[in-house]
């Protein structure tokens, strides 16, 4: 018999426990149910979930706090499911170690993606298992060769500068993740990097010119506006999708 | 408080350089004194806030008058005949003026609240429109899928999806009302950074993408990559607003055209479609919010149209911008706005 991946949801709101316990029941997944800091805190040490789902208004626990918690002693999957929507919260929340973001309200379809996203990365401490095993990431027709320091599109050598490659082969290597503005720079230029991120845009405006089918509507490279990037995973691209 | 020391330090030494200039003509009892010094009150009276200013000015401005330019010169008389007279005209003529000066700055003030008492009830009126239809929507159905328990599958299945559309319109009403509410606040200011314009506009399309927008979109941007100051969630909140709105009332529209144009000051963006165009009665209207608050005759079709447009107008005008809407020659509607090229200046 399958043993069923066990994911904790934080969440004080029932209407949201229901629904996403409820969710993640019917696919395949078992839950396992906090409405507080305190007691989510507990439960994660002593059911070792596969995936934390977290929200981070909680009455007790200020979300952040929780995130800074549990990363000090286990890089579980966090995925952060919130009401909050500057941008700055977001990045705040991935910069602590939070593994994706989820804006209330989302959809069923997206919140099953990252969790499978998540899931796989936590899988793989190498980013994913395709790029351990061949040192190349492949995604629709888009192809990141690790170890030549190309990229691919259709079979045809896009022709990004050395710069540029850096970037998207951080992207590929997290792929399915937003990286922030902030740990982009940081891990390209180094923590002396300035935190004016227009240099990064304009290499990312080039880079999306050169790799996408249509630049003007992205299906590699996504914004996530005021937060960071995301590179497409396997799944962005469904099976059943026309893309 | 700086400034009305100012006015008041400046008008009255310009006084007394006058009076002194004027006194070396005759050498007598200055007879200019007293009207300049007035005319110097009335001047200080007008243009500083409140009582204080001009009531200090005529006191100095009667000891002025007596000490340097009254007969005996550099010396306090305090038994001079005018001396009441002077004091009581300065003081009346202070005090008048700073009345009427602090009358006329209220009612501005009470103008201005009502104008944007009046914008504020426009968008109300439009947002608890856009809410209570699809919110009715929902409990209609909802209870129906409770209470009937022979529906068949298609019908239970209509039904929820609708529900579905209605829920996912809300979440486009509440996005919009939480992006005013991001910089409508009392002292909120932009954060402006500059951002790679194609970047925001891309974003904006895959959003539209994610709630369903099926059009075509033609995207023409100049060859260079274009960085303009803004607030990015705002203006890619604009964008989308623009895309969906020729979706809602484009009716038969089958392409989107978004045109990016580079001017020496200022960036323009123009959104066209070739729908059905706007009735040339609403485009005065577009952008305030009093068409959708019509309500009546324009029950479904005026979604959108009024909290979505009236929210991108107050967000381009924040960053200093401006809109504009009209219709093709060649059939369907252009909507435009334009924003700043280098930090917008914030609006008064």
């Amino acid at each position: 018999m399958n043993v069923r991946d066990k994911v904790l949801i934080v969440e004080d709101d029932e209407g949201i426990r229901k629904f996403l316990s409820t969710t993640l029941i019917a696919n395949g997944y078992s839950v396992i149910l906090a409405d507080d800091g305190k007691s989510a805190l507990e439960l994660v040490s002593s059911h070792c979930p596969v995936c934390i789902l977290l929200d981070l208004g909680l009455p007790d626990i200020d979300g952040n706090e929780i995130i800074r918690s549990i990363r000090s002693w286990t890089s579980i999957p966090i995925l952060v499911i919130s009401a909050r929507t500057t941008e700055d919260d977001k990045a705040g929340a991935l910069d602590l170690g939070a593994d994706d973001y989820l804006t209330k309200p989302f959809s069923t379809v997206e919140l099953l993606a990252r969790i499978r996203t998540a899931l796989r990365h936590a899988r793989t401490p190498a980013g994913n298992d395709e790029l351990s095993l061949t040192g190349s990431y492949h995604v629709g027709e888009l192809t990141v060769d690790m170890r030549k320091h190309r990229v691919f599109l259709a079979g045809r050598d896009v022709g990004l500068t050395p710069n540029e490659f850096r970037i998207v082969s951080l992207l590929a290597a997290h792929a399915g993740q937003v990286l922030t503005y902030k740990y982009i720079l940081r891990e390209l230029w180094g923590p002396a990097a300035s935190s004016d991120n227009k240099i990064l845009r304009v290499h990312m405006a080039n880079i999306r010119r050169k790799l996408e089918p249509n630049p003007d509507e992205p299906i590699y490279l996504f914004t996530e506006v005021g937060v960071g990037y995301r590179m497409a995973d396997s799944e962005d691209f469904p099976p059943d999708s026309h893309i | 408080m700086c400034r009305n020391t100012a006015i008041l330090l400046s008008i009255l030494s310009l006084c007394i350089v006058v009076c002194y200039a004027l006194s070396h003509l005759h050498d007598d009892n200055n007879p200019f004194a007293v009207p300049i010094f007035i005319l110097g009150v009335a001047a200080i009276s007008r243009f500083s806030d409140g009582y204080v200013c001009g009531i200090a000015a005529s006191v100095i401005g009667v000891v002025c008058v007596n000490y340097m330019f009254t007969y005996p010169f550099w010396v306090f008389d305090m038994t001079l005949s005018g001396y009441p007279l002077t004091f009581t005209v300065m003081l009346l003529v202070s005090v008048i003026i700073s009345t009427l000066t602090t009358q006329v700055k209220h009612q501005q003030r009470l103008m201005y609240e009502v104008k944007s008492e009046s914008m504020r009830a426009n968008l109300l009126r439009a947002v608890s429109h856009d809410i209570r239809t699809p919110l009715s929507s929902i409990l209609g159905a909802t209870s129906t899928l409770l209470e009937s328990q022979d529906l068949d599958e298609t019908a239970r299945r209509d039904l929820l999806l609708e529900v579905h559309k209605d829920a996912q319109w809300l979440v486009r009403v509440t996005e919009n009302i939480l992006s005013v509410t991001k910089f409508s606040a009392d002292g909120v200011k932009l954060k402006l950074t500059e951002e790679v314009v194609e970047e925001i506009v891309g974003s904006a399309i895959t959003k539209f993408r994610k709630t369903g927008g099926s059009i075509s979109i033609q995207v023409h941007k100049p060859q260079d990559i274009l960085l303009v100051p803004m607030e990015a969630t705002l203006i890619e909140q604009v964008l989308l607003n623009l895309l969906e709105n020729v979706v809602f009332h484009g009716k038969c529209a089958t392409r989107i055209d978004i045109d990016i144009a580079e001017e020496p000051s200022r960036v323009c963006f123009h959104v066209s479609d070739n729908g059905a165009g706007i009735a040339e009665g609403v485009l005065p209207h577009l952008f305030d919010g009093s068409y959708a608050a019509q309500d009546g005759t324009a029950r479904d079709d005026s979604r959108n149209m009024g909290i979505g447009l009236s929210v991108c107008q107050s967000i381009v005008a924040a960053h200093g911008g401006g809109m504009s809407a009209r219709n093709n020659p060649s059939g369907g509607a252009t909507l435009s706005f334009w924003l700043p090229k280098r930090g917008g200046t914030e609006p008064s």
